[in-house]
């Protein structure tokens, strides 16, 4: 019998055999181990616990609250789905579609729960979870709850579900999303906040039912961090504001500790990061998401005459006794410059209390824009503070090579007279307004500013300071000036002598295309600072606005004794 | 008793050890023993089955020539039987119970295939009229055996049946043309088969050549039965120790996916071995053949080796996703009573030739 034809026809198929066997568990064998693995191991996931922020008082101004959610396990409710949501929407009030959504949102995997009732009532969540026993799985998850809606937003941010990426254990279903900051402190300081979140490694079967425990990972909860900021006096910063668009900073000018930080207009913490009403708050002409004191710059105004002040004495230029004649306007060239008024003649302390222009021109075509931006560059108006928040946005010192480069147009005589009265190209951030008024009390310093005091009871706040080569007799000179800016019965801002708080500073008034920019950047109490404060009101109009709002917030704080 | 029996029998034990180990591995779920009572069963049908190999050893294979057509309208009276008081299980009717077991009458019309076309493909020298005689009688009546089976359905063991036509007729010393010829038709008229199909066929069919179109639903199985080989790897997870069997990812894992269970945990080199086991056993069926004192008895044993080879190259195909899922089981090691009976049965059969 011939039996060649069979016996090929064998040793071919087992090759066959023997050929794909070698190339599913030696060529792909790998490949195919792990697939097992996902199939058995899963990950039961607890999300970190993100540290709370304190003010300086121990205030609570953010915190991880337990928020109660329900889930369903997908492949639990496999077939089931429709009665159990209507049923689930009976009992919770929330309509199926809104449940279907979530479901739809939320699931990953057919073995992990999906999140289908979020953030409700705790005894209601129990309720729910007694009547439906296992076809629902109750979830504790933290949210973040912050106690200002408003006073605080731009100071401490907000955060969001990011993707963070655990390569490890990701496959088994851990979750590759955590908390993280996306502004303000909360996100400066999100490494100490964030916390690590735990999971557990589980071996299921096929029906998803656990059949053991392969190891855990404790979840980690974040570090406290405690901020200089004292609220009370934030709160009636904020209010102070009133409708006006702008910022206020107050801070300790020997450390650059940030006492008060608001910014106008605000937005509300708790529903942003719900997402509530955020297309209206993108849409918003005004900007509110913007940290007006460190995220944008503005001309500084008559504020920026206290740098030509004291550029011009350390220069030698002039003396506090040397006199200019203010006839109301300075002709230059072809153009007259104009003065806010008719000051007649003005020694150094008449021209600051006065704010007169024609005199800080006459320093100006003296110095020349060299110097002008030398001392304003001393002062580093064309630097970052180094403030612990996030996007700090740098001044703009122009220069003849800057105008040439960015404007392709030579430096004017008249850009010189402009930028004396820090008009013109000049732009600076409030908080380095309060940074240099600062340096002027300290004894010439420059400080780095900060909102974060403490973590977890350790300093981290390492004052940095930089000596400015400039006299100290020469700061008195021009302190004396600006305290003669409030003291003086025809200064700028004598509103705030009826205070009694020794307040010295200077308004400003900064034009641009539309309504004036209104500053005031001071300090008290005069003979031992305590404070130095800027606030800035964009489109505000005139300086005495400045001196007004400055006027109703010191007053408050006074009478509730916060000074 | 000859040297190539007593290898087979060598082979023969080894495969049964095997099929009680794998199958206590299968019962096992999450390290505790889920159905104790199918492992008993099971030591009961391979004991018989030894005694049916013993048994029929002592038959005399040319009685088989004369009861082919007896046998052969025995087993479509069976099949029809089936069909009218059949026991009805997961959609097939295959079943029907005799004393207290369900007996399988398809698995019995492999065995009466095998000898119908024994008979018909080793008959005397005639010239004329051999091709009506010896090619369309026999395919005719294999047809109406495919027919009834298909119709059970069982789709398996129908184109069991077939193939063992063509795999004989090639073997035979009739012409090859003969079976060439229809074989190309098959596979040219295989589109049209397609209207034919059930549904739950026509999805296999489907899922066979995409089974990521339903993970959870058809593809279910394929895909966890390949992932379970795959990673078994070189030398397997270890005795109990799958976790795809362990944790239950498996479907029928005690009866067609049973290479499954073996290939997780005894890896490349487990399967090897079982595929040398199964390769010495036809290798001295062949043998036998060789030495067969005619042409019939040549003929039964080429059968039964292309019966076991169809069975170990679509059963194992099948659970590495490279052939569809047809519901064959793997001979010697699958849980099953008919399947086993008839293997041994078939193996006593070539013992007697040998014998002869």
């Amino acid at each position: 019998m011939d039996t060649k034809f069979i016996s090929r026809t064998i040793a071919g198929g087992l090759l066959v055999i023997i050929l794909c066997l070698f190339y599913f568990q030696i060529i792909k064998g790998e490949g195919y181990l792990s697939k097992a693995k996902n199939n058995y191991i899963k990950a039961v996931n607890y999300p970190s616990i993100r540290g709370s922020v304190f003010d300086r008082n121990k205030t609570l101004l953010a915190v991880d609250k337990p928020n109660f959610n329900l889930a369903v396990i997908p492949y639990q409710i496999k077939g089931q789905k429709d009665s159990l949501f209507k049923e689930l929407s009976y009992c919770s009030g929330m309509s199926e579609k809104r449940i279907s959504v979530y479901y739809r949102r939320n699931f990953k995997n057919i073995f992990s729960p999906v999140d289908v009732l979020i953030n409700i009532d705790k005894e209601k969540a129990l309720e729910i979870k007694d009547k439906f026993k296992e076809k629902v799985v109750l979830r504790v998850i933290p949210k973040r709850f912050y106690t200002f809606d408003y006073e605080f937003s731009h100071l401490l941010g907000y955060v969001k579900e990011d993707k963070v990426v655990h390569k490890d254990i990701k496959k088994y279903g851990y979750s590759p999303y955590q908390i993280a900051g996306v502004n303000g402190i909360e996100r400066t300081y999100n490494d100490f906040l964030k916390g690590e979140g735990g999971a557990e490694l589980i071996e299921v079967n096929s029906r998803g039912r656990i059949v053991g425990f392969l190891g855990k990972r404790e979840r980690v909860k974040g570090k406290d961090v405690f901020l200089s900021v004292d609220s009370r006096i934030q709160k009636i910063a904020y209010e102070s504001l009133g409708e006006f668009t702008g910022t206020i900073i107050i801070m300790n000018p020997h450390t650059g500790e940030i006492i008060s930080l608001v910014s106008k207009p605000s937005f509300n913490l708790n529903d942003f990061i719900e997402a509530k009403n955020i297309e209206k708050i993108f849409d918003d002409r005004k900007k509110p998401l913007i940290n007006r004191a460190v995220q944008a710059r503005y001309p500084l105004g008559s504020v920026f005459k206290v740098i030509v002040a004291i550029a011009a004495l350390e220069e030698r230029i002039i003396t506090p006794f040397t006199t200019f004649t203010c006839e109301g306007k300075l002709a230059f060239g072809d153009t007259v410059f104009k003065c806010w008024s008719i000051h007649g003649q003005q020694d150094l302390y008449n021209a600051l209390a006065h704010s007169c222009n024609v005199y800080f021109y006459q320093l100006g075509l003296r110095l020349k824009v060299e110097k002008i931006a030398k001392w304003a560059k001393i002062f580093s108006l064309d630097k970052l503070s180094g403030i612990d928040l996030p996007y700090e946005k740098k001044g703009l010192v122009p220069e003849r090579k800057w105008k040439k480069k960015h404007r392709e147009m030579n430096w004017f005589g008249g850009d010189t007279l402009n930028f004396s009265i820090g008009q013109g190209y000049l732009a600076v951030t409030p908080i380095r307004s309060a940074l240099f008024m600062s340096a002027f009390v300290n004894g010439g310093y420059l400080v780095s500013p900060y909102v974060v005091k403490t973590v977890e009871g350790q300093d981290i706040s390492y004052p940095k300071k930089v000596k400015i080569p400039v006299s100290s007799n020469n700061l008195k000179i021009v302190n004396q000036g600006l305290r003669g800016v409030i003291l003086k019965k025809d200064g700028t801002a004598h509103l705030l002598e009826s205070l009694n708080l020794k307040i010295a500073g200077k308004t400003g008034t900064a034009q641009t295309a539309g309504k004036s920019h209104s500053w005031f950047v001071g300090f008290f109490p005069y003979n031992n600072p305590k404070y130095t404060m800027c606030v800035f009101l964009e489109n505000g109009g005139s300086g005495s606005k400045a001196v007004k709002v400055t006027y109703e917030m010191l007053k408050r704080l006074k009478e509730d004794n916060l000074l | 008793m000859g040297k190539t029996r007593i290898r087979i029998i060598i082979c023969l034990l080894i495969l049964s050890i095997l099929s009680l180990s794998a199958l206590f591995s299968a019962l096992h779920q999450s390290g505790r023993m889920e159905n104790e009572a199918i492992f008993y069963r099971q030591i009961a049908w391979i004991t018989i089955g030894w005694l049916f190999l013993f048994a029929f050893s002592f038959v005399n294979y040319r009685l088989y020539f004369d009861l082919a057509f007896f046998l052969y309208i025995f087993n479509i009276a069976l099949l029809i039987g089936v069909k009218l008081f059949g026991r009805e299980i997961m959609g097939a009717k295959r079943w029907i119970p005799v004393f207290g077991i369900n007996f399988q009458p398809s698995e019995f019309s492999k065995l009466v295939i095998i000898i119908l076309l024994a008979r018909f493909f080793s008959q005397d020298k005639e010239t004329r009229g051999i091709f009506l005689r010896k090619m369309l009688v026999p395919l005719g009546l294999v047809l109406i055996t495919f027919s009834i089976i298909f119709k059970q359905p069982d789709l398996g063991t129908a184109l069991i049946c077939l193939l063992l036509f063509f795999l004989l007729g090639l073997s035979s010393r009739l012409k090859k043309w003969y079976f060439i010829m229809p074989l190309a038709l098959v596979v040219v008229a295989s589109p049209l088969a397609w209207h034919v199909l059930k549904d739950y066929q026509k999805k296999r069919l489907l899922v066979f050549l995409n089974p990521a179109t339903e993970p959870l639903g058809a593809g279910y199985t394929i895909i966890q039965s390949k992932i379970a080989i795959g990673s078994g790897k070189s030398l397997g997870k270890g005795f109990l120790s799958g976790t795809q069997n362990q944790f239950n990812f498996l479907p029928e894992r005690h009866t067609d996916f049973i290479f499954t269970v073996i290939a997780e945990e005894w890896g490349f080199m487990g399967s090897l071995f079982l595929l040398l086991v199964y390769y010495l056993i036809l290798k001295n069926i062949l043998a036998i053949a060789k030495e067969a004192k005619d042409e019939f008895g040549a003929l039964l044993c080429v059968g039964t080796v292309s019966l076991y080879f169809l069975h170990i190259f679509i059963n194992i195909g099948m659970t590495m996703g490279i052939l569809p899922v047809v519901g064959l089981p793997l001979i010697f090691l699958s849980y099953g009573g008919t399947h086993i009976f008839i293997n041994f049965l078939l193996l006593g059969v070539v013992f007697n030739v040998s014998k002869q």
